[in-house]
Formats: structure tokens, C-alpha cells, sequence
């Protein structure tokens, strides 16, 4: 409320300078970055299709400080597509270490798909920094998921979108790094599509939300008329999959298209895309 | 047909605004396409703009040439084949790393690329452009990348630190690991000194690598040459710094026997800290001169 009062206030560019500089850091941030801690993503999981998915969870502390012992300890949540918890895994984790977790292992194959999240505790010697104990720091965990297409065909993709902040040190409670959202975004992705460039294409939508979203599909073929459109529900912490299939494609003609997402609830929950080509390949790549 | 563009007084930040450096991987097998958007992604800005597509051609870390190669308007998504391209142009032959350049139309005049700065109005941030890797069974992988801003620029002290998960080795699968060094000044000539470091699942240390880059070049590591595994498929952990230059670093894998394509781009450091940037700055040189043992 007061952020929205001073935002409407008729100030100049260079007096709202001044007064940012003189404000404290924790004032300025929302209230879940007000101290210190790490902030993870969700992703999808999948083991439909011949697909299985693994998830490589690297001590990524190690990397950001090369010159202490960054030992932790990491926890899985497996959720299905409503984003209900089916699974949760503990582990540990050495220095430079990585855990690798095949969901086949964890999920039953029958759910198809859901999302996924890990979070690794901070580790003593990075909470003992300065930089963190002034609270100046959150650390965010950008990992990647590998799907791999039987017989050994993996491809990887990074996540889009944060949605947890575990405060301090904590391992299991977390606040959502979007407590409150009131307007949706738009994304025209930039990947055009064409006919027989592959078989099919999945459009995927997760929401990081804390409620009930419906996004918007729309196919268009090169200059803007829409030959297809279709709207997806998806639960908060839950995934959606929409298929463009050849039926789609054939519409498109011999010409180029693209296609456009309405509601997205978060600022960066854009979609990502997932590919079968003819042979069996099988690839992933956000928009 | 393409046409040759200049730049007026060596002035490249129109070109810069929306751009994305490319390496042709044909050596490796493999066609590269570009996915090119006359749109916003976000759909809240520069709505009427038209874009001139240039692309600039690297081979031997110098500049080959400069081509408009076509328009794009609103609303209009095209793919390219980048060796169709630069076979039609005769450069096929010679160019490593390709830049592929939109050029807002304001920013163009005839064949040239005015120059005076760009306007502060000027917000082309997150337009980025597909790259996507083919094989001739078929299979294609991409991503979305640009180049990064003030990417190497002369006049600072870049540094590069990247870790990632993403070296797949199995004996179905080529596995390569891919460092692009460019940037967007033209009298740019730093050769990046890389270190590289391979971590099994443990956290031990299995393998390390030293190589240089050469400027407006890229390097491309065969994952299986570094390191060997009992496993398959196994995983590990790869670490790389440099003290002299800031690098774009891929991930791309090729199954061996139904041609599926993987490509993904890693996360610069700065993506794992929400902090002020001196902070992530300081941090980030920090660990990345460790990581280099300078």
C-alpha cells in the first residue's frame, strides 16, 4: 500500500534518487527479501512418452565460493500435475558434489507429468559471511532438468521462474517468492513455428502462483490472424502440457507463425517448449 | 537478396540492440538455423518497429562482412538457415561465429547504420534470438540467448565464471561443450585464457583443461575427450573461469543414433545472487579468480 502511495507521489527523478539512497536496504525490498536466504524454481517432471526425467542437483555454493568447504544437505519435493505432494527426498551433498535423482525411481509413471523443486540448505561457512549476515544477499538456484527420450536421447533445459524463498537457513518452510498477484503478462515467443520442421510440438505452463490460473493459447499464422486457440487451467504449483499437433501445423500452411500466451500470473513464468521429431528425438528449450 | 550495410563511425550500439553471436557448427555435423521475432516477447513495447535483419560474419577472429539480408515486421517469425546464408554470400567456407543483428528501422538510413548513440527510449531488452542446431536425421535442438550487455567491451576488466550440469556422457551420445568469445567492440582483440575443471558426483576433481578462444571465435571441447566414465549414462559437474574475458557457454548434444539434438545455454553467475551488483561483481571476480588459481 505505501509502496503504491509513494510510487503515485508527483516527485522528480532525482529527489525519489535522494531519498532512495538515504531509505535502508530492507526497507526498500518486499517483505520476503528482507533478510537473508535462497530462492529456488519449480520444473516440470515427466515420464510419459518414453520419457524419464533426471534431475542433477549441483552444490552450486561451491562454485560461488571455491575456497570453503560447502558441504550441505538438499531436500526433493516431488508434486503431480495439481501440484499436490507425492514424493520428498533428503540427501547431502559435498563440496563441488552433485546428487542425481531419476524421477522414474520416485514417481509413479502413471501421474505422466507434474513439477518439481529442490532447495540446498545454505551452508554454515556462506551464512557466516559478511555480505549474508548483513542481509544483503538472497542466493537463487538456477539448476537444470535433463529429459532423456529412451534409448539415452537426453536434452536439457533451465528453469523460467522462481517461486520459493526458504528464509535463513531454513530446509523446509518457504514463502513463495509471488505472495501477491494481481495482474497477468502476455509472451509472444520467439520461436517461430513452420510445418515439418518436427511431429509435435507441447507448449508447457507451470504456475507459481497461490491460485488457480487459466492461461490462454493462441496459434497465428505470420501477420497476426489466429488459426488456433485453446485455454489451459492449471493448479498453483501444478503444470500444464497443450499439444500443437500436425492438424495445427497443416494450418499454418507453407508459411512461418508463431504463438502468443495470455495470463501468465508471474513476471518471467513464460512457456517452454517441448519438440518430437519424426526419428524419436526428442528436444526442450524455453521461450 | 542480401546488401551490403556500413557502419557510420564504427558506432555498433544500434547493432547491439538486438543481436545474438552464433557459432556455425557445421565442422561438428551439424546445421545451424537462427529463429528471428519482429515482436516484443512481452507485447508491451516498440509495437510498429520495423527490423532489418544484418547479419556479420567472423572467420580468422576478423570481421568477413556485413549483410542486410532481409526485413522483419510485427507480427512475423522467421527461421534461417545460417550456412544457406552465408554459402549464398560465399563465405561458407571461411566464417566460424556469425552475429545475427536486428536493426530497428529508425536506426538505418539506406545502407547505413547511423550513428550518434542510441536513444534512451530505445528498450529492446530480453529480444533474443533462437538458435537451433540440426542433423541430417532430423532432429533439432535450440534456445534463446542475446548478447549479453557491454559484452566484452573495451575499456573494462571482464571475467567469466560458469558452472553447470549438463556434460551427458554416454557412448550414444556426443557431448561438446562450446565457448563463445565476442564483443561488441570492434577493436576488441583478447584471445580468453579459460580454465576447466570436471567434478564426478562426489565432488572430486576428475579432469582439468587449459585453452585459449580466439576473438570473434569459439572454442568447442568433445566432453568424451576430457573424461571417461564406467557409467552410462553418467553425469558430472563442470566449473570454467577467465580472468581476460567473459565468454557465452553452451552445452550440445547429439545422439549418435536418432540425431536428437541438445543445446542450452549456463547461467552467468550474477543469476545466483540477488544483491547490488557491486556486491555480485566483487563476489563474482572473487570466485572466478579462484577458480582460474591466479
Amino acid at each position: 500500500m505505501l509502496r503504491r502511495l509513494y510510487a503515485a507521489l508527483p516527485l522528480s527523478g532525482k529527489l525519489r534518487e535522494r531519498i532512495a539512497q538515504r531509505v535502508p536496504l530492507r526497507w526498500k525490498r518486499q517483505p520476503q527479501f528482507r533478510g537473508y536466504g535462497t530462492i529456488n524454481e519449480l520444473y516440470l517432471w515427466r515420464l510419459d512418452r518414453d520419457i524419464d526425467t533426471v534431475v542433477p542437483i549441483q552444490n552450486y555454493f561451491s562454485f560461488l565460493f571455491p575456497e570453503l568447504d560447502t558441504a550441505t544437505e538438499g531436500t526433493l519435493w516431488i508434486h503431480d500435475r495439481r501440484g499436490m505432494e507425492i514424493a520428498r527426498r533428503e540427501f547431502r551433498l559435498a563440496h563441488c558434489a552433485m546428487h542425481t535423482v531419476r524421477v522414474s525411481e520416485i514417481a509413479d509413471r502413471a501421474l505422466e507429468y507434474g513439477t518439481l523443486m529442490w532447495h540446498l540448505r545454505m551452508p554454515d561457512c556462506v551464512a557466516g559471511q559478511a555480505a549474508v549476515r548483513e542481509h544483503l544477499v538472497y542466493f537463487t538456484d538456477r539448476g537444470y532438468l535433463c529429459y532423456e527420450k529412451a534409448p539415452g536421447q537426453p536434452c536439457f533445459a533451465h528453469g523460467v521462474d522462481r517461486y520459493a524463498v526458504f528464509q535463513k537457513q531454513e530446509t523446509q518452510r518457504y514463502d513463495l517468492f509471488y505472495p501477491g498477484l494481481n495482474a497477468t503478462r502476455s509472451w509472444v515467443a520467439e520461436f517461430p513455428l513452420r510445418r515439418g520442421m518436427q511431429e509435435e510440438i507441447e507448449i508447457v505452463l507451470l504456475n507459481r502462483s497461490r491460485s488457480t490460473r487459466e492461461f490462454s493459447v493462441s496459434v497465428r499464422r505470420n501477420g497476426g490472424q489466429e488459426i488456433h486457440a485453446a485455454r489451459l487451467r492449471v493448479e498453483p504449483r501444478g503444470a500444464g502440457l497443450l499439444p500443437l499437433d500436425a492438424a495445427v501445423f497443416d494450418k499454418l500452411g507453407d508459411g512461418d507463425g508463431y504463438f502468443r500466451i495470455d495470463g501468465i500470473p508471474t513476471q518471467w513464468g513464460r512457456p517452454a517448449i517441448m519438440r518430437h521429431f519424426a526419428g524419436g528425438a526428442l528436444s526442450a528449450m524455453h521461450c | 537478396m542480401s546488401r551490403p550495410v556500413s557502419v557510420a563511425n564504427d558506432d555498433l550500439g544500434p547493432l547491439h540492440l538486438a543481436s545474438t553471436p552464433i557459432a556455425i557448427l557445421a565442422p561438428y555435423g551439424l546445421a545451424t538455423y537462427v529463429g528471428l521475432s519482429g515482436d516484443d516477447p512481452a507485447d508491451t513495447r516498440n509495437r510498429n518497429v520495423t527490423f532489418s535483419v544484418v547479419l556479420s560474419a567472423f572467420g580468422g577472429s576478423r570481421l568477413i562482412g556485413r549483410r542486410e539480408l532481409r526485413t522483419l515486421g510485427p507480427h512475423e517469425h522467421v527461421f534461417l538457415s545460417l550456412d544457406e546464408e552465408l554459402g549464398k554470400l560465399g563465405w561458407r567456407e571461411r566464417a566460424t561465429l556469425c552475429v545475427v543483428h536486428r536493426v530497428p528501422s529508425p536506426y538505418l538510413a539506406g545502407d547505413e547504420i547511423r550513428s550518434g548513440g542510441v536513444s534512451g527510449n530505445s528498450d529492446y531488452r530480453m529480444y533474443r534470438t533462437v538458435v537451433q542446431y540440426g542433423t541430417t536425421h532430423g532432429g533439432m535442438g535450440g534456445l534463446v540467448y542475446e548478447t549479453p550487455p557491454n559484452f566484452n567491451v573495451t575499456g573494462r576488466k571482464p571475467h567469466f565464471l560458469s558452472f553447470t550440469n549438463k556434460a551427458y556422457l554416454s557412448s550414444d551420445v556426443d557431448s561438446y561443450l562450446v565457448f563463445l568469445n565476442y564483443s561488441v567492440s570492434p577493436d576488441y582483440s583478447q584471445a580468453a585464457e579459460v580454465r576447466l575443471a570436471i567434478h564426478d558426483a562426489g565432488g572430486g576433481k576428475v579432469a582439468s583443461k587449459a585453452f585459449q578462444v580466439a576473438p570473434y571465435d569459439f572454442a568447442c571441447l568433445r566432453v568424451g575427450e576430457l573424461v571417461r566414465s564406467d557409467h552410462d549414462p553418467a553425469f558430472f559437474s563442470i566449473s570454467a573461469a577467465s580472468v581476460t574475458s567473459s565468454l557465452i557457454p553452451l552445452s550440445v548434444l547429439v545422439n549418435k543414433r536418432n540425431g536428437g539434438v541438445s543445446v542450452e545455454h549456463s547461467h552467468p553467475p550474477q543469476e545466483y545472487w540477488m544483491a547490488d551488483w557491486t556486491l555480485i561483481n566483487a563476489m563474482k571476480v572473487r570466485a572466478a579468480k579462484h577458480l582460474f588459481g591466479s
